[in-house]
């Protein structure tokens, strides 16, 4: 469907350092022409029902070009692509929930200071695990409007 | 505000789980790399310097005294959790993965 077929597959889903804005170098006409035509909508909807499900480890991912249905550039689109590519590769990957181990909650909590380019907002992430696997994960990329600005452990806080 | 978070997600889950017959007996651990998130929800001094964190959010320390969750902290090159927030090369994110046994 989105014609990925002869892609190389890669070992992350995004790439290091990656700084993606709403305002992305300038493009011509006929690009933007391009990017009309590409299914971005439709691929992010595939990813979400993918990340929901099991791979949470894209959820990061998909929250960052989730954001940019409006000011799609061709940039936006590769980086979905790359996703593509990443699970391609993963495929086999899946949960191991093992009833021999315990059942005790293991829990992670992060968080990255005005890590938004354009807004300055936060990105949180915690995760827990449950006998051996992952049973609840929140990663929110743009924490809510109160949240421009603030001091750095606030966030962390 | 992600620890906040985090510990309210705590609380459900532990009562959840106890209403599915699996009682959590210990408090449980909640990894961190921000010291200073740390220090502030162990230490219910008033500081000056944190006046603009709104009450609702010292909710941590009142359910640490409970004996819930235990904050621990874990060193940033540890910290495995970044695959939430941030892109990662190849080697952390295979090694964030496996810890938080997402694959």
């Amino acid at each position: 469907m989105f014609k990925l077929e002869m892609n190389k597959v890669v070992a992350t889903p995004l790439e290091v350092g990656l700084k993606l804005t709403k305002a992305m170098s300038p493009e011509i006409e006929n690009k933007k022409e391009h990017t009309k035509k590409v299914p971005y909508q439709s691929a992010i909807g595939n990813l979400i029902y993918y990340m929901i499900c099991i791979r949470v480890d894209i959820a990061y991912s998909v929250g960052v070009v989730s954001q940019f249905f409006t000011y799609l550039k061709k940039t936006h689109w590769k980086v979905v692509r790359r996703i593509f590519r990443y699970l391609k590769g993963t495929s086999m990957s899946r949960v191991l929930y093992d009833g021999k181990r315990s059942a005790n909650l293991v829990g992670f909590a992060n968080a990255d200071w005005a890590r938004d380019f354009d807004s300055r907002k936060s990105t949180l992430g915690h995760c827990f695990s449950l006998v051996g696997g992952v049973v609840l994960v929140k990663q929110e990329t743009n924490f809510h409007n109160t949240f421009i600005n603030r001091s750095k452990i606030y966030v962390f806080y | 505000m992600s620890f906040i978070e985090a510990t309210k997600e705590v609380v459900w889950l532990r009562k959840l789980l106890g209403d599915l017959g699996y009682q959590q007996l210990i408090a449980t651990p909640l990894y961190c790399d921000n010291q200073s998130a740390i220090t502030l929800s162990q230490n219910p001094k008033y500081h000056s310097r944190m006046k603009h964190v709104e009450m609702q959010h010292h909710y941590i320390r009142e359910i640490m005294a409970k004996g819930k969750v235990n904050v621990i902290y874990c060193a940033i090159e540890n910290m495995v959790v970044d695959i939430m927030t941030k892109s990662l090369p190849k080697l952390k994110h295979v090694k964030s993965q496996q810890t938080l046994e997402l694959i």
